[in-house]
Order: structure tokens, then C-alpha cells, then sequence
């Protein structure tokens, strides 16, 4: 893109796309859903700093939350409610406990690798302040292959292009470093009821 | 005057706050503040040329730039992830800025706006200083610095009573007067009562003699100590008091008189626009009762789908009502020979390009009819739960008589801070100690360990300048005391960096690979 990060004129006129929206784009009350969300900053997470369903036990526990997420069976269902996953998914349903559950375990892991993920974020700063792509940073780079791939993976096809899925991994790339404080669980929480109060479209 | 001082020094900025103790705290048993001042330095902001951007204010200022910069965040946050633009150069216009940011904005109002993803306007207003600095450009990493120094300081000056007339503007002189004045006139219409009080009793005792009080010789005497509140309120038809005793009667007059004058002052301060926006869990009862209770992959073809929130209010209505059931049954209807998802698992191969056809939802069916939903007791306790969770009081809200309220224990943790305790002590510990060595003009890094007890297990120089200033870094030896015991058993990292200019900063976790 070609458009300069520091300008500080507006034009009215200027046309801005939303890579997200979009006719072939699934609908805003799926990816406003809150189960699809909380998936969806746990697989950043994981794209980012390959943490896996170990590390996330691992946060359970240290949250004193082994009653909700006891063991990977567990783990697996509660992500498997996403309602934007492959065969079964959103089946599953996600009362308030386990969706709390998994708000703390987010945050948690967050302020775990909140070095890296600022970093990360840096990184991004600095390739936006040069207008290059994030693909010239390894970090990025690997991040973005690992969203996407991970998410193309998992999630029902004919979902996100990869351009859109890129956004999507920047866009909550960002949004981890304001979870990874000590107000994180609080943002996030309000974040996922905020979504989900938006009006549908 | 005693005076206390808390620094907060995340990477990019700083925040000092300074505060003169009042003479209360000797009573209270602990510092009681007053006369509040903050100062907020930015460093290596772009365009700056290198030199920190000082904003100072008072109090009310403070608590102004917190709830502008905490409701900003959290829109930000909020923001439906359909519509963020994710490309970090894109500007947005006008028209993305959020309506709380741009809506009534005046020349001296204190506001943010998006620039782009990345990128953020810091609109001073009353607190700039100058014609040059009206707005200061925030990167990312700026705003989440400046949010995490406002939050610790928020929390802690939540802790750390005011002094009331601090917090409450100087009332007129007028207004002064005026109270004197009604309450001159309070006190001698109150005397004057008293003094009519007798005379008026035994007129009325005469002039409401009926038959049945000839009966009772004693309750002509209980009748004129009954109607003597009768005969005071009526000199004062505002006063509705409900407990009317005339021995108190000037205290409410006076009271409602000195309140007056504060009201407008009142109204002065700036209404905190955090809550405002956030959902308000008050709401969902409404439409609750139109959620169907099956809710799952039909929300596309509603023409009008309730908000999502419902639809996990709802799968709870439907896991309380059986936990027992799906505690049983979990492992008996879930197919444990598929493996979790992990990030261990994670495919390298790229499934396919980009699909650009469209994409029906997955799994549209026919939506059921709506059905009322008839426990909506339990739509109460879920209510109390996610206000709990987000911290928010609930003064008047029906209990759940099902009993069905989920331990609150765990959602309370989520608000304690045990993580960022021990960062404190150890930056009480070592800003004393800390004095750059001759030479030195780039800022170590360490990697610090600590054990359960609080003790260094490791200290890992992050590059080869801060291996060769180690032993001048006032750490103390690997397993001896340090700060306090860390609150969870377990080890914990830490990233230590040391500037040449003496300050010392700290941030959890490890280092990036």
C-alpha cells in the first residue's frame, strides 16, 4: 500500500476497503460469535508463539481452572464450539463458565509471551512507518503462514481468502498486546460482549 | 507537607504522580491524598526529535485522560473483527473514526482517533500546552504503554482515599451566604416553633376534643405530643423529610441548602464514558424471551438475528439445566481418538489458494420457530455472573433461586494482579541500587528467572554489551532474597532493562526468541 502512515489529512472522499466484508465473506454474526472469537485469539496465540493445547493446560491449571478445562478432550471441545470449524463445529455449547474460562486462559498466556508479542507488534510498526509488507519480517512472515494455514486448516472452507486472513491475524496480532495486561481478562471480555452486540448486518 | 510520589514507567512513556498527603492520614492509618498532580512524558514519539513530550495535569485531568484512553481501548477492542481494516498502513478517514471519538468534539475536548492500525491521534485539548503539540501520534505500543501506566495508576489511586475537599470545587461565596442565611432562618424558625409549640398544643388539645377522647382522660396529653410534627412540617412543605423530629429539623434544611450550591459543580466533571458503551447486561432480559433455545448454525438465515451474547446466554440456560448430564456424558459422546486441536498440530501445508467463491455458511438450517424461554431466573444469575466478571456492582438484581450460580472465586482472580507485584518489588529494589557506569549509553537487557520464593534462579544478558556490565548490575547472588514469594508456585520470567539515564524497567515474560 501506498498510502502514508503519518499523513494527518483526512480526505472525505478517500475510499477505504474492509477486506473482511464483503459478499463472499462469511457473515459478521458468525465471526462476531463469541465462541469463533475466543477461538480465534487462541489460534493466534498459537500462530504466534506455538504454544500448544500442553501450555494451555498448563494456564488452566495455574488459574485453578482444571474443572472447565481438565485435559485435551475437554480443551478440544471447548474449541470445538467455534461454529466456524470444520464437521462438527459450534455444536458444542459454551455456557458463560467455560467461555470465562477461556477468556482467563487467553490472557494468561498473553501476559506469558507479552515480549513476544510486543515485538511482534514493533515489527509491524516499524514495516508500516517503511509502507512494506509484513511478509519482510520472519517474524510476521511466519506468524501470517501459521494463522492462515492453521486457520484453512481447521475452519469450514470457502471461509476468508488469504489476504483477508492476513487482516484478521494483524488485527488480532494488535488486540493481544492490550489483552497481555493486568485489565487484559477485563478487554477482552468486554470485547467479545461488544462484538456480539453489534447489530447484525 | 508531606508528599508521596508513584512513577510508572512502561517502555515508551512515563507517568509521575505526586500527591501531597493530608493531615487526616494520622486518624485514617493510611495516606489519605490531596492535591493531585500527574505528569506524562512520551518518549521517542515520531516527529518529536528525540525530545520527550511532557503533559501535566491535576486530578480531574487525570481521571479524564484514564477514561478517554481506557473507552478508547476498549472500542478499539470492540470493533467487530468484519470490519477491521487489518493492513497497518491503511489510513482510515473520517468516517471510520468512532462516533464516541469524533461526535462533539471541541477545539479543548481530549480525545483519540485511528489513524490506521497502527497508528493513533492523541487529541490534547484542555491539557496541551502548546499550539504545537496539539496532537500527539501514537503508535500501538504507545497507546498499550500509556493504557497499562493509567490502569496500575487507576488501581492504585483507587486504593488511596482523596481527601475530600480536594475532589470538590471551591463553593461561591454567594453560596456560602446563602447556606448562613437558610440556616440562620432554619434556627430561629425552628426556635420560634418551639416556643409556639405549647400554646399551639394546647389549642389543638381543646379544639380536637371528641367523644372518644373523653373516654381516656390520659390522651389528650398522647394526642398534643402526636400533632406537634404535624403542626412543624406544615411552616415547611419542603422539608420531606420523612423522619421529621423537630429536634432535627434544621439539619436537613441546611444540608439541602449546602447541596445546591455543589450541584452544578457537579455536573462539571466529566462523566466517565467507559461503561457507556459497553453492553449493558441489563439489557439482554428484554430479548431474551425471543431467543429460540436451539441456536446453532441458523443465524445466517434469520433476517434478524439476536445479538450473539443471547446465543451464548442461551447454550448456558441449556448447560444448566444438565450439567450432571454432560458431565457424564462428555467423554462417552465425544470421540476421544481425535486429537485436540494443538499447535503442535499444526499443518504446514497449504491446503488451497484462496477461495474466492462465495461461501455459504456452514451448515444453514431452518431456523425454529422462537420459544420462549421460561427460566429466566437463571438468565439472572448468568447476568450476575458476567457483571461479576466484569467487575461491575449489582446492587439491586434478583438472586437465583435455582442456586445455580457458578463459583466466583475464579472470575475474581481474574482482577488481582499477582503478576505485576513482584515486578514492582523488584524495580522498589533495584531503582535505589541502580546507577549506570561511566561509559555505558545503550540500555541493558537481562533475562531475569525467579523461583517460587522470590529468589534469582537465573540472570541471562540478552546481548553481548549487557554480559559485559553484569557484574555491575546490583542483583544479588542466584537463591538469595530478593522480593517477596511470587504469588503462584512457580518460576517466573522476567525482562530487566537498564538505561544509561538510571530508569529501570520491567516486563513479564521471556524475551522474544
Amino acid at each position: 500500500m501506498d498510502i502514508p502512515l503519518h499523513s494527518t489529512t483526512t480526505d472525505p472522499d478517500k475510499v477505504v476497503s474492509f477486506p473482511l466484508s464483503g459478499p463472499t465473506q462469511p457473515s459478521r454474526s458468525q465471526l462476531d460469535n463469541i465462541k469463533a472469537q475466543l477461538d480465534l485469539v487462541l489460534l493466534a496465540l498459537e500462530a504466534l508463539v506455538g504454544i500448544g493445547s500442553e501450555a494451555v493446560l498448563q494456564a488452566a491449571a495455574d488459574l485453578n481452572l482444571q474443572a472447565v478445562v481438565g485435559d485435551r478432550v475437554a480443551l478440544w471441545r471447548l474449541r470445538q464450539s467455534n461454529p466456524l470449524r470444520r464437521g462438527t463445529g459450534g455444536r458444542k455449547k459454551l455456557d458463560i463458565e467455560e467461555a470465562r474460562s477461556l477468556v482467563m486462559i487467553s490472557c494468561h498466556l498473553a501476559q506469558q509471551h507479552q515480549a513476544t508479542i510486543r515485538e511482534a507488534v514493533e515489527r509491524l510498526e516499524d514495516l508500516a512507518e517503511t509502507q512494506r509488507q509484513p511478509h519482510h519480517v520472519a517474524q510476521l512472515g511466519d506468524y501470517l503462514d501459521n494463522f492462515t494455514n492453521t486457520y484453512q486448516d481447521r475452519m469450514a472452507e470457502d471461509a476468508l481468502s488469504t489476504d483477508a486472513l492476513s487482516d484478521l491475524a494483524l488485527k488480532l496480532l494488535i488486540d493481544l498486546l492490550f489483552y497481555s495486561n493486568s485489565q487484559g481478562p477485563r478487554r477482552l471480555w468486554m470485547a467479545l460482549l461488544d462484538r456480539a452486540n453489534h447489530p447484525t448486518e | 507537607m508531606p508528599s508521596i510520589s508513584r512513577q510508572y514507567h512502561p517502555l515508551s512513556c512515563s507517568l509521575e504522580i505526586t500527591a501531597q498527603t493530608s493531615p487526616l492520614s494520622r486518624w485514617a492509618g493510611r495516606p489519605i491524598l490531596k492535591s493531585v498532580n500527574f505528569l506524562l512524558s512520551f518518549r521517542e514519539l515520531p516527529g518529536q526529535n528525540q525530545e520527550p513530550l511532557e503533559i501535566r495535569g491535576n486530578h480531574q485531568q487525570l481521571q479524564l485522560l484514564s477514561e478517554t484512553v481506557t473507552h478508547y481501548v476498549q472500542e478499539r477492542l470492540g470493533q467487530s473483527l468484519t470490519t477491521a481494516s487489518g493492513n497497518p498502513a491503511i489510513e482510515m478517514t473520517a468516517a471510520d473514526t468512532t462516533p464516541a471519538s469524533k461526535a462533539d468534539t471541541t477545539p479543548s475536548q481530549l480525545y483519540l482517533r485511528p489513524r490506521s492500525l497502527v497508528t493513533h491521534d492523541l487529541v490534547l485539548g484542555s491539557l496541551s500546552t502548546n499550539a504545537e503539540h496539539q496532537t500527539v501520534s501514537l503508535k500501538a505500543t504507545q497507546l498499550f504503554d500509556l493504557v497499562s501506566a493509567l490502569d496500575d495508576c487507576t488501581a492504585e489511586l483507587e486504593v488511596l482515599p482523596l481527601s475530600t475537599p480536594s475532589q470538590r470545587p471551591a463553593i461561591p461565596v454567594w453560596a456560602s451566604s446563602a447556606a448562613v442565611i437558610v440556616l440562620m432562618l432554619g434556627v430561629s424558625t425552628a426556635t420560634l416553633q418551639l416556643t409556639r409549640q405549647n400554646p399551639a398544643d394546647q389549642r389543638e388539645r381543646v379544639t380536637s376534643t371528641d367523644p372518644s377522647d373523653v373516654d381516656t382522660p390520659s390522651r389528650p396529653s398522647a394526642k398534643g405530643l402526636a400533632s406537634a410534627p404535624k403542626g412543624n412540617t406544615t411552616p415547611h412543605p419542603s422539608l420531606s423529610q420523612p423522619s421529621n423530629t423537630p429536634g432535627l429539623r434544621s439539619t436537613p434544611a441546611a444540608e439541602s441548602k449546602r447541596r445546591d450550591p455543589e450541584a452544578p459543580a457537579k455536573l462539571k466533571q466529566p462523566s466517565p464514558p467507559i461503561v457507556a458503551s459497553a453492553p449493558r447486561p441489563e439489557t439482554i432480559p428484554s430479548s431474551i424471551p425471543s431467543k429460540p433455545q436451539i441456536e446453532n448454525e441458523t443465524l445466517n438465515n434469520r433476517p434478524a438475528p439476536p445479538p450473539q451474547k443471547d446465543k451464548a446466554l442461551a447454550d448456558q440456560r441449556l448447560g444448566n439445566q444438565q450439567p450432571n448430564d454432560q458431565s457424564a456424558n462428555k467423554r462417552l459422546r465425544e470421540p476421544v481418538a481425535v486429537a485436540p486441536s494443538t499447535g503442535a498440530e499444526v499443518s504446514q501445508k497449504r491446503t488451497s489458494s484462496p477461495r474466492p467463491a462465495a461461501a455459504p455458511p456452514p451448515r444453514p438450517a431452518a431456523e425454529p420457530a422462537p420459544k420462549p424461554t421460561a427460566d429466566s431466573s437463571i438468565t439472572a444469575s448468568e447476568l450476575q455472573e458476567a457483571d461479576r466478571f466484569n467487575g461491575r456492582s449489582i446492587p439491586q438484581r434478583s438472586v437465583d433461586p435455582l442456586g445455580q450460580q457458578a463459583p466466583e472465586s475464579v472470575a475474581e482472580s481474574a482482577y488481582v494482579r499477582p503478576q505485576t507485584a513482584h515486578l514492582q518489588n523488584i524495580r522498589q529494589y533495584l531503582s535505589p541500587r541502580w546507577q549506570a557506569p561511566l561509559g555505558l549509553t545503550q540500555p541493558l537487557k537481562y533475562q531475569l528467572t525467579l523461583n517460587p520464593n522470590g529468589s534469582l534462579q537465573q540472570v541471562k544478558p540478552l546481548d553481548s554489551v549487557a554480559a559485559q556490565y553484569l557484574d555491575q548490575v546490583p542483583l544479588p547472588a542466584v537463591n538469595q532474597p530478593f522480593i517477596a514469594p511470587l504469588q503462584p508456585s512457580q518460576t517466573t520470567q522476567v525482562r530487566l532493562i537498564l538505561k544509561p539515564d538510571g530508569v529501570v524497567q520491567l516486563m513479564e515474560g521471556a524475551s522474544a526468541p
